[in-house]
């Protein structure tokens, strides 16, 4: 009995050697229904799985050291307590030098870690680290509020093409509710508030998650690889309504995004008199 | 099916939140009315809407996107009757072109056999033309047919796919130099056949997989007189175009009848839908007193009083299926309505149907309730007792009065009026349409808008205050209740629903019926429905009008000085006068 107990013991570091292996095949760690199946829909989204995948790799192999070496003491032990055997115990006070060495090893592995994610953590979170393109100014204002997305679009110019996103709501603006429309294959950045309490803008095919926090503006940026439709949610528990704030985030090339500006413009200015929505300037 | 499993679970769990296992709408308890009375009002109102199954009122508004439509195909029909005789000179072969018309069917559908006759070896007949020809050439002096008296006998039958019909031809060879004389057609019969439970349908649109035991209804024709047993669903063969109902009809069923299968399948979906999206705020019957409204400072609605705030048609008027569909989809700023943009559109489209019936029910049960209160409420009966009479005898009175159908012809009136306000809501010219486009946005036009806002005879400050900010002065005023025409007993403005309510703050950009131009514009010409907010329309001209839609859409953009509060702003030139009649 005591040597199934040492087996035991060595089934989980090779069940979890296997699973971990098997995982990414079997779509167990990201979702799997957007445009691109399971891999992440974005540049910086790879970049965050692999750290993602470096720490699974890391934790894998102290998990198996650590089971590994425990394992050995139990054989160790059983054999031991055999009949016959007429080794004594012994007793310990310690190790000095195998606590400084469990000590500076995790303490090293941790300021690795600290050190290889920073470039990836300051392009996602740090504005002056964020890519060249997002330095044109944000495509829209994402209010958070329970329990929907409610966007608003910087308008057109006379020429049909987008104005610049201004701090305070213009007469030209355009608004939608859950329906974040954002050119695909180019780097772009939202700006992110919340009207009434703590909300997360999420969307979990480009491994993107931001609080929005109501009072701050914050800027979030993300480029989407593939046209198509992506999920946003809510990631942060913020009423009995939050399973229901779901939205969607429609990646696609720069002309049909800026037809869908256009489109959103005419149905705004409708003014109830069929074909003659167009000419009337939306304000001054 | 996971989401159908999910909808379940969820189902089960707003229920238990309501306390009670129920989706299905149910008598909503109506204070100052008897218990025989109510019980009597639940009856009649279960009756006439039933469970979902058996809607009879929203299957006369047109759209149902779950059901199948199909018309009812008639059988091709023979040009000449059931006999036709002919005549052909000898050494002919051509006898005749068949014709058949059918008013379901196109005539290329038809197709043409010969089904029997005592000389149908010597004739060919084309498939598709119906040219009937022998196939050699007859000669008069040495007949060929079975009785060899130069009269041929063919039976000819046609057919649409589902349905026949077959003439009898019988043809004379004549000598050579006799003339033909015309073929002589025989008397149509018009005997009519009894009803069959198998019929033949041509169907137009089908959305759902048909069920055994859907209800069949008829649209049009007299198959199912008012009152008798609906028709039910069996089987329908694809090939033959033959739809099987349970039992057949109480008359019988004409070509062209439109039919609905499964008019219900809308509702059952809606409920369900209804009860994972909706029910926690508005209530299972729709009474806007679901579990989480009592934490809403903006009541959800409460349907039952037929009343729509937000709509595109005229003053008065109920809302379109549009306008529902509109604040689904985009839900009303500013309140705790969200938008359900990622429902499909088949999944709002029962939504709405189910809200349509709960507020056609609610609102019979509220008229039917009225109605009775005059006579019968517990006030009345209080006072009829004070004056002599005893309460057993007003229950007797009013048990005798509803079993002798009394108060059917009112129930069904009220009923049949509603149903028309709902239809009549539902068609084009419903809706509002501006005769002008809307004027150019400029200042000017704002200044006008301005002018009009601050004026008189429109009276805007009186309750969204001289700067917009909706803190005008009959919010603090001991005001008129629009339903009761009575002064209310606290200050301020109420809604048809009895919930006070602010005026809105126009210079917050948020419009609850939507920012378009139009959108405004309707609140402005047919007002806001079930609140102050009155229909403006009457007093303005078409510029008029778009100058205060362009003021209004300003307004939230308008630099204030800080600290300036509520105070009036100046304008600049006197207020233009404004036109006193329509248009």
């Amino acid at each position: 009995m005591k040597r199934f107990w040492c087996l035991f013991f060595m089934f989980w570091p090779i069940a979890a050697f296997v699973l971990c292996w098997i995982a990414p095949d079997m779509n167990w760690w990201y979702p799997s229904n957007g445009p691109t199946g399971m891999i992440a829909a974005s540049p910086l989204g790879k970049k965050i799985d692999s750290l993602f995948y470096m720490i699974l790799y890391i934790t894998t192999a102290t998990f198996i050291g650590t089971q590994v070496a425990l394992g050995y003491v139990l054989f160790k032990g059983a054999a031991a307590t055999d009949e016959g055997n007429t080794s004594k115990a012994w007793y310990s006070h310690g190790s000095h030098n195998l606590e400084v060495i469990w000590t500076v090893v995790p303490a090293c592995v941790l300021l690795f870690i600290a050190l290889y994610q920073m470039d990836v953590w300051a392009e996602y979170r740090v504005k002056t680290s964020f890519p060249q393109e997002t330095k044109r100014g944000a495509i829209a204002e994402v209010t958070a509020r329970q329990f929907e997305w409610r966007i608003r679009y910087p308008g057109l110019d006379k020429d049909g093409q987008p104005l610049p996103l201004m701090p305070k709501p213009q007469p030209t603006d355009l608004y939608t509710v859950n329906d974040l429309h954002a050119p695909v294959g180019t780097p772009v950045m939202i700006i992110l508030q919340s009207g009434v309490v703590q909300h997360s803008f999420f969307l979990p095919e480009l491994r993107i998650k931001q609080d929005a926090v109501p009072g701050l503006d914050i800027p979030v940026w993300f480029e989407a690889d593939k046209s198509g439709n992506y999920t946003l949610l809510c990631a942060e528990l913020c009423g009995w309504g939050h399973y229901k704030m779901k939205a969607r985030m429609v990646a696609e090339p720069e002309d049909q995004y800026l037809e869908f500006l256009r489109n959103l413009s005419k149905s705004q200015n409708y003014d109830g008199v069929p074909d003659a929505a167009t000419e009337v300037a939306a304000g001054e | 099916m996971r989401s159908k499993l999910s909808a379940l679970v969820l189902v089960a769990c707003v229920s238990s939140v309501c306390g009670c296992g129920r989706t299905e709408p149910r008598f909503s308890h109506r204070e100052g009315l008897s218990p025989v009375m109510q019980d009597y009002v639940r009856t009649v109102v279960d009756q006439k809407f039933g469970t979902p199954h058996q809607i009879r009122i929203s299957d006369k508004l047109p759209l149902n996107p779950h059901a199948a439509l199909a018309t009812v195909n008639d059988a091709p029909k023979f040009d000449g009757g059931a006999t036709l005789s002919i005549e052909v000179n000898e050494q002919a072969t051509e006898v005749t072109t068949l014709t058949a018309t059918d008013v379901y069917k196109p005539v290329e559908a038809m197709a043409y056999s010969i089904a029997g006759g005592p000389d149908a070896e010597q004739f060919k007949l084309n498939s598709t033309s119906g040219a009937l020809a022998f196939r050699s050439a007859q000669v008069h002096k040495t007949p060929t047919d079975s009785d060899q008296n130069n009269t041929y006998g063919v039976i000819v039958q046609v057919s649409d796919g589902s349905l026949t019909d077959s003439q009898v031809i019988t043809v004379t060879v004549l000598e050579a130099g006799m003339a033909k004389k015309e073929p002589k057609k025989s008397e149509e019969s018009k005997d009519e056949a009894p009803p069959t439970k198998d019929l033949s349908i041509l169907l137009t649109e089908t959305h759902r997989e048909l069920k055994p035991g859907q209800e069949v209804t008829w649209l049009s024709g007299a198959a199912i007189p008012a009152g008798s047993v609906p028709a039910l669903f069996d089987s329908y063969n694809k090939e033959t175009h033959l739809l099987s109902l349970l039992a057949a009809p109480a008359k019988a069923v004409q070509p062209g009848d439109k039919i609905v299968i499964g008019p219900g399948e809308v509702l059952t979906h809606g409920r369900l839908l209804y009860a994972e999206h909706c029910q926690h705020c508005h209530g299972v019957a729709g009474d806007g007193q679901g579990p989480t409204a009592p934490y809403l400072n903006v009541r959800p609605r409460d349907y039952r009083k037929g009343l729509f705030k937000f709509t595109s048609t005229k003053e008065n008027m109920k809302a379109q299926r549009g306008d529902l569909a509109r604040v689904v989809e985009d839900g009303i700023p500013g309140t705790y309505m969200p938008s359900f943009k990622l429902l499909k559109a088949v999944e709002s489209q029962a939504i709405i149907e189910y809200v349509l019936f709960l507020s056609m029910r609610g609102e019979t049960e509220f008229k039917l309730y009225e109605s009775l209160a005059g006579d019968y409420s517990l006030a009345s009966v209080e006072t009829r007792v004070k004056d002599g009479e005893t309460e057993a005898k007003i229950v007797e009175e009013f048990v005798k009065r509803s079993q002798d159908g009394e108060f059917d012809e009112a129930i069904t009136a009220t009923s049949e009026l509603m149903i028309a306000e709902w239809v009549a809501a539902q068609a084009p010219d419903a809706v509002i349409a501006p005769k002008e486009k809307r004027y150019l946005n400029d200042a000017d036009s704002v200044q006008r808008g301005r002018e009009l806002f601050l004026s008189a005879n429109l009276n805007c400050v009186a309750c969204h205050g001289e700067s917009g900010l909706g803190d005008g002065a009959q919010t603090y005023s001991i005001t008129t209740n629009t339903v009761t025409k009575q002064l209310n007993t606290e200050p301020g403005l109420y809604d048809a629903w009895g919930n006070k309510i602010k005026p809105r703050n126009l210079r917050l950009g948020m419009y609850r019926g939507g920012r378009r131009p139009i959108d405004i514009y309707s609140r402005i010409e047919a007002g806001i429905k079930g609140t102050p907010m009155s229909a403006f329309g009457g007093k303005m001209t078409e510029q008029q009008k778009w100058d205060l839609v362009n003021y209004v859409l300003q307004m939230p953009h308008e630099p204030r000085a800080a600290g300036a509060g509520s105070a009036s702003p100046t304008p600049t030139t006197s207020p233009a006068p404004v036109a006193s009649t329509a248009h």
